[in-house]
């Protein structure tokens, strides 16, 4: 991780994924890291990690779900299902599914490639199954379309400490400029959802018009419009649309630059 | 003066040379694991550990031990030795979520781990209350629950009928989390028996207890008990008794024959050993309109366990930061499902800075006075509680200090005024704290030979509070002699008496017995006083190729027996009343803080701390305290909470990913200052208490800064991302 993180291309090219593997652990985590293994990241749920008491639907399906009206600040408002709340906790994987990363996976039958979009998966009634890997399978590769946007953009993250934290709220932005209107966005969130998540939507309110904070915060709302919150993780809602504010225009100036 | 002396052991702690209780690996060393109850309270039916037992490796299951080969060593604070009066694997009881029920042994840590982890157990699981607010928590009046005069009311005048009158009158309450120490360090030992002489390799600050509670619990004589505690990385109160499972340890290693060594993974140090339980407390502060303080209340709530009682003393430090005539302070305990609380750094004083600093901001505002100046016309030479004389006190100096090297005057006082030009929000928070100087006997034995060669043995612990490097700093300064000729040994009940060291008054105890040995030494020797000595001329004069001597020293006021109480393992600190005097350590804390315009991510930015410690012992290792306890400081306020799920009881977020502490990129540049002023009252050198003054006052202050930049007044600790949006 670390040595794509300082990758000169890739601080250049695309400052939003080496940022993401920048802020995604401590140096000493990072030195270790493999960037093919961050993707595949588990949840921090407690209750999930904790073992008994706790039911979990993902560690013992059927089960049930403790976290669900117990302590969830740092659970999910997008994605959820009745069997599973847990975050997906990672970076990286934000940042390549805002830039349509690809993996190229080795297994038993051979080599294929699918986007970083597919490798994950929401919850459903099946929050046990996390990704679209079968047994036997390695990714061995990950591959990142040359684009413009990925100048000007970045990687946004908010939590509980500067380092060493999981996002509580984050943002992978990228912007493409057509003179004083925006002609190409990207936006992943993370910390916010069960699976790393593209706001589609809030990608195509930006285009044709300026950025602004107002056009800004706009697509921050638009893009948590669909959350669901708990007990204690409705702040997400408000947090994760001022992270996209904020990213937009960060990327915006990297832009102007 | 001396030259301040770097950490002596600092290059043995980063080369890896230094050895902690629990790296020591003696030959068949066999390793111990837990197994914990994953209720929150009931009691145990049945036990499964056939599974267990069926691990290669396994040795030993313990689920249920009778009196006759253990016994409660009885709680700390009750006259006994332990973390808490509950002992594990004695009954069927559970009292709380993480209740060791199993210790299984084996021939590795692996076998051990995995062993535990596969012991079943069926209970019978009642309600739990796990929080102050909890149905089914039981609520004490702590002045009849704990009759002591210590732990009783705070009644000075007449707070309540003086308040009713005070035009400018502040009511607020503040809630405080529970939080755990998290040492790096994790709580372990490693117990071996040679006949019937047991040794014990713990990182403590208390080998005493450890020794005399183990005997007791064991049925044997203390001198059967030896307890070597070197180093200990990392305590602040989580290390400062007996704990549930040493004795464990103990009594598999005697069945086995073989050493035993148990060390607690990090998800059971937050529940097998001590925390800082959750406290409440309502601040009423009346003021006249010119910001003259006239009367306090303070009332805390606090939570301990159903079977223990952790006293509370918030109001022993509140009544005495600034001269308030009329002050009533009252504590009530609230019984909750959890293992027993206890001291954590600034136990006390820490949450009551908090709530009353934060309240004093209030007065400030509601006086349109400066918070610096109102704190300086308030300050007191008397103690209000007993009238009698501080035995030094200078924090109006520390203010004064501190708000020159802040730039204070440059403080624009309407809340919001002061911003960066990118919106950042920028406010400047100045909090005052005190602490109890406290002072324990002490005995130090001397060795000095004819190579120049010294060896102290002194009560005392090293936790990285610096002690070794204070102790060799008084020697090598008193005697002119090399800091490398000298050898501190230290938490070792092998040769001196071990007081627990806590409470900050490890310095005010250790130095003054190494002080009274170097004169007893100086004595034999017919040296002068003061003034470098040459030990070899003198020993060769004297005819002779070492020479050894002993002396003990007390608290002020203490008797003469209490040096024979103190050899029998007794609990004895005095202070911070004496006869005649009584005495405090003092700090002032100057914080900035900026915070972000759209996110409010909350950040410190600069802080000043400038201390009233008496003498400074060790300029370098007490400038690190400070910084250390300013760091502690800022996770109180901004990140540290345990995470208590009511359905369940216990700690949730019980890892080092999850209970969030400051990293570096957290923490500014800490400016930090001493006044620097002996108190010859207190001892000959005139030290006082360090190591949790530093953190008092750090909370409010960060809070009433961001009250500065905000407008906003937080009174829940910690302030998180949501608590700013």
């Amino acid at each position: 991780m670390s040595d794509v993180a300082e990758d000169p291309v890739l601080l250049r090219d695309y400052p939003a994924l080496a940022e993401s593997l920048a802020k995604a652990a401590s140096q000493q985590l990072r030195t270790m890291a493999t960037v093919g293994g961050n993707l595949l990241q588990r949840t921090r749920c407690a209750y999930f990690r904790a073992g008994a008491p706790f039911a979990c639907n993902k560690r013992e399906p059927g089960s049930g779900c403790a976290a669900r009206g117990g302590l969830d600040r740092g659970h999910a408002v997008l994605g959820i299902s009745e069997s599973c709340i847990a975050t997906y906790p990672g970076d990286w994987a934000v940042a390549l599914l805002a830039f349509d990363g690809l993996v190229d996976v080795a297994g038993p039958a051979g080599e294929r490639t699918l986007p970083v979009a597919d490798l994950h998966r929401e919850p459903g009634d099946t929050p046990q199954i996390e990704h679209a890997l079968t047994p036997g399978e390695l990714i061995v590769r990950i591959r990142i379309p040359v684009t413009v946007i990925g100048r000007a953009s970045t990687y946004h993250k908010i939590r509980d400490r500067e380092s060493y934290g999981f996002a509580l709220a984050s943002a992978a932005v990228g912007l493409a400029m057509d003179g004083d209107t925006i002609g190409n966005a990207r936006i992943a969130l993370g910390g916010v959802a069960t699976r790393p998540w593209r706001a589609r939507g809030a990608e195509q309110s930006l285009i044709g018009g300026p950025i602004t904070t107002e056009t800004a915060r706009r697509a921050g709302q638009i893009a948590f419009a669909d959350a669901r919150i708990g007990r204690d993780n409705g702040y997400k809602v408000e947090l994760g649309i001022r992270t996209v504010t904020d990213a937009l225009l960060i990327a915006a100036q990297r832009g102007a630059r | 003066m001396t030259p301040p002396l770097a950490r002596v052991d600092a290059h043995g702690k980063v080369t890896g040379t230094v050895h902690y209780g629990a790296d020591r690996v003696p030959p068949g060393l066999a390793h111990a694991a837990l197994a914990v109850a994953t209720i929150g309270r009931g009691r145990i039916l049945r036990i499964d550990t056939a599974t267990a037992r069926a691990v290669p490796g396994v040795r030993l299951v313990l689920t249920h031990l009778d009196p006759g080969e253990l016994t409660a060593a009885g709680y700390l604070m009750a006259g006994g030795y332990a973390l808490q009066s509950l002992q594990p694997l004695l009954d069927d009881h559970v009292a709380y979520r993480g209740q060791p029920i199993a210790l299984v042994v084996a021939d590795t840590l692996l076998a051990a781990a995995e062993a535990a982890a596969l012991v079943r157990a069926e209970y019978e699981a009642e309600p739990v209350s796990a929080e102050l607010d909890s149905g089914g928590a039981d609520t004490l009046e702590q002045a009849a629950a704990i009759p002591l005069p210590m732990f009783a009311d705070v009644n000075v005048g007449d707070a309540d009928g003086v308040f009713a009158d005070c035009p400018v009158q502040v009511d607020a309450v503040f809630d405080c989390p529970p939080q755990h120490p998290v040492p790096m360090e994790l709580i372990g030992c490693v117990a071996e028996w040679d006949g019937d002489t047991l040794t014990v390799h713990e990182g403590t600050q208390n080998a005493a207890a450890v020794r005399h509670g183990l005997a007791a619990q064991l049925g044997i004589d203390a001198a059967q008990v030896r307890v070597i505690s070197p180093y200990v990385g990392g305590a602040f109160g989580n290390k400062n008794s007996l704990q549930p499972h040493t004795s464990l340890a103990a009594v598999a290693a005697r069945r086995l024959g073989r050493p035993v060594k148990l060390v607690l993974p990090r998800a059971q140090m937050f529940h097998g050993a001590s925390f800082r339980p959750a406290s409440r407390h309502r601040i009423r502060i009346g003021a006249t309109r010119g910001g003259q303080l006239r009367a306090a209340i303070h009332e805390a709530d606090q939570q301990t366990s159903r079977h223990d009682l952790f006293p509370a003393s918030y109001t022993a430090m509140t009544s005495r930061l600034y001269g308030i005539p009329n002050f009533r302070g009252r504590q009530r305990l609230v019984r909750t499902d959890v293992q027993t609380p206890g001291f954590m750094r600034a136990p006390y004083e820490h949450p009551a800075a908090f709530a009353f600093e934060c309240a004093i901001d209030e007065v400030a505002y509601a006086t349109g006075q400066d918070p610096v100046d109102l704190r300086l016309s308030n300050d007191t030479a008397a103690d209000p509680v007993t009238g009698q004389p501080f035995s030094s006190r200078h924090l109006a100096e520390c203010l004064r200090r501190g708000a020159d090297r802040f730039g204070w005057a440059k403080r624009a006082a309407e809340p919001g005024s002061m911003t960066a030009a990118d919106g950042t929000l920028i406010g400047w928070g100045v909090a005052a704290g005190a602490y109890p100087a406290s002072a324990a006997p002490a005995i130090a034995r001397l060795r000095a030979d004819a190579r120049g060669k010294l060896t102290i043995h002194v009560g005392g612990h090293e936790m990285g509070q610096g002690i070794r490097t204070a102790i060799t700093q008084t020697i090598t300064g008193d005697l002119g002699v090399p800091a490398g000729s000298i050898t501190v040994d230290v938490g070792d009940t092998r040769v001196v008496p071990q007081h627990v060291t806590a409470g900050s008054w490890g310095t005010a105890t250790a130095l003054p017995a190494v002080h009274a040995a170097l004169l007893e030494l100086r004595r034999q020797l017919t040296l002068p006083e003061t003034g470098p000595a040459d030990l070899r001329a003198a020993l060769s004069t004297a005819g002779r190729d070492d020479i050894e001597v002993e002396a003990a020293t007390r608290a002020p006021g203490q008797p003469a027996e209490i040096i024979d109480y103190l050899r029998g393992g007794g609990f004895a600190p005095a202070g911070p009343e004496y006869p005649g005097f009584t005495a405090f350590s003092f700090v002032a804390h100057f914080i900035e803080v900026r915070v972000e315009p759209t996110t409010r991510r909350i950040r410190v930015s600069r802080v000043v701390s400038i201390a009233d410690c008496g003498r400074v012992a060790s300029p370098v290792t007490a400038a690190s305290q400070i910084r250390g306890a300013v760091v502690w400081g800022i996770g109180a306020t901004l990140h540290e909470r345990s995470e208590v799920d009511p359905r369940y009881g216990g700690f949730l977020n019980a890892d080092l990913a999850e209970y969030v502490v400051p990293v570096n990129a957290d923490v500014p540049d800490i400016d930090v200052g001493f006044i620097g002023i002996p108190d010859p009252q207190l001892n000959a050198l005139g030290v006082k208490g360090l190591g949790e003054v530093a953190m008092v006052g750090v909370a409010p202050a960060i809070v009433n800064a961001v009250f500065h930049a905000t407008g906003r007044r937080h009174r829940s600790l910690p302030i998180r991302l949501e608590d700013n949006l």
